[in-house]
């Protein structure tokens, strides 16, 4: 009986070294901990592992703390709502088009004499709003944008809640940066199998300038996907199933929105939108 | 005569100019790249003396306030080692209380909005409530919003909450 366990029990601790929480760090390389602007007051800073990407099986590198004003937020979303809807409605144009009464061919000659007919109404035209086959009134007129701009703390607030969703959620993995050994995308497709990432992932990096074995290895894959910190964005953030931040964009996500979060000047952002900007 | 009406055209024409119509960009004269100057001036571009430079300029955000022992107004800075507290009032990004008075329906319904709380917000409410309710007969009506984090008092309190907040410095 006992002689039946043991191996088992042997085999399931091997199946668990791969959850269990240990650091493990090269002898040289030292990873500096993150020092958060603006200390939070209140909420504890959240703790995110520092992961590799250059081997498949997963390596902690260290732990990270996050600011809570970026990374813990209350998942708002009604906000998040709203600038999903804005990116899909800015720059969408509907091109449904009806024809008014005059558009429509023919229609110039008075039907029948206005007076002395027996049960016939007055009318002018036969492409009138009231004849079968005649114009519509009030139908929808092509080109119609529907462009308008949510308010820039909406959008602000967006980020940070689908941001703060993604880590609570474990679908947000940092990792020291985005070098892969090979150009093979079966080795990128065997990780994220691997680490559980989910079928779709979004690799943020700091430039937009990506390292060339991953740029190669995904090219093809068309669910993962490479993205540099200024494209990021909620709708894609939530179309992804992982996202993957480089520790470099985590420190420049973080210092852009606390930026945002106390500038000063905020006419320039919060005025009227012009789309006729000079 | 001659003398008289050439001033009078002159005038005319100064107060023509004064208050004319339809002015555009035109109008304006021209910069003129005056070569030689008058005023002498060099270029520097030592840090040291750009320091002074970057002390005009204004900030690009909102700087912590210093510390001191008291304050000329009746404005403190949020007090430190808050971490143990049931509730938490975050402060806004200009260091104020976000307490406000909403008014609408032409100025007839007045609402005290409290933001940004977290925390036990039903607490906070429930103390507060305690702290209005004497100063008036009729029962306060309130809204928690738990999950946006924000409490509607019916009724304007919002000096009496700040004042509450101010005292306990939270």
């Amino acid at each position: 009986m006992l002689s039946n366990i043991l191996p088992r029990l042997r085999s399931y601790s091997n199946y668990l070294k791969q959850f269990s929480t240990v650091v493990t760090t090269d002898g040289d390389t030292k990873i500096e901990p993150r020092i958060l602007q603006y200390p939070p007051k209140y909420q504890k800073p959240r703790q995110v592992w520092l992961e590799n990407l250059d081997t498949i099986d997963e390596k902690k590198l260290s732990l990270l703390d996050l600011h809570p004003n970026i990374f813990a937020v209350n998942p708002r979303i009604d906000v998040i709502h709203q600038n999903v809807r804005w990116q899909s409605l800015y720059r969408y144009v509907s091109y449904a088009h009806t024809k008014v009464r005059s558009e429509v061919r023919g229609g110039g000659r008075k039907p029948w004499p206005q007076k002395g007919l027996f049960c016939r109404a007055r009318h002018g035209s036969i492409r009138s709003p009231l004849f079968k086959g005649g114009g519509v009134i009030h139908g929808p007129r092509s080109p119609t944008p529907h462009f308008y701009m949510l308010p820039f703390h909406t959008r602000i607030l967006g980020l940070t809640s689908t941001l703060s969703i993604k880590l609570s959620q474990d679908d947000l993995h940092v990792v020291n940066d985005l070098e892969i050994p090979t150009d093979e995308p079966q080795f990128i497709e065997e990780l994220v199998k691997s680490r559980n990432w989910g079928p779709s992932v979004l690799f943020i990096n700091e430039v937009d300038i990506m390292p060339r074995n991953i740029t190669v290895a995904t090219d093809l894959i068309k669910h993962f996907n490479l993205m540099p910190v200024y494209g990021l964005n909620v709708y894609s953030m939530l179309k992804h199933d992982t996202l993957v931040l480089t520790r470099t964009a985590v420190d420049v996500i973080e210092s852009k929105l606390l930026t945002h979060l106390h500038r000063t000047n905020t006419f320039n952002v919060m005025k009227k939108y012009k789309v006729d900007q000079v | 005569m001659l003398a008289f009406k050439k001033l009078s055209c002159t005038l005319n024409k100064y107060i023509y100019t004064a208050c004319k119509r339809n002015i555009s960009f035109y109008d304006s004269p021209f910069l003129v790249d005056h070569e030689n100057t008058k005023i002498k001036f060099e270029t520097s571009t030592s840090p040291e003396e750009w320091k002074y430079v970057e002390r005009v300029l204004p900030p690009a955000v909102v700087p912590t306030p210093i510390p001191k022992n008291n304050y000329p107004s009746k404005w403190k800075p949020q007090g430190d080692n808050l971490k143990d507290r049931p509730y938490f009032i975050a402060r806004t990004k200009n260091h104020m209380l976000p307490v406000y008075l909403c008014i609408s329906q032409r100025g007839i319904r007045r609402i005290t909005k409290i933001k940004n709380i977290q925390g036990d917000i039903w607490l906070l409410e429930k103390q507060l409530r305690d702290f209005i309710q004497p100063q008036d007969i009729r029962p306060i009506r309130s809204q928690v919003n738990e999950f946006a984090g924000y409490i509607r008092f019916h009724g304007d309190y919002v000096n009496a909450i700040k004042y509450w907040l101010m005292k306990r410095n939270v």
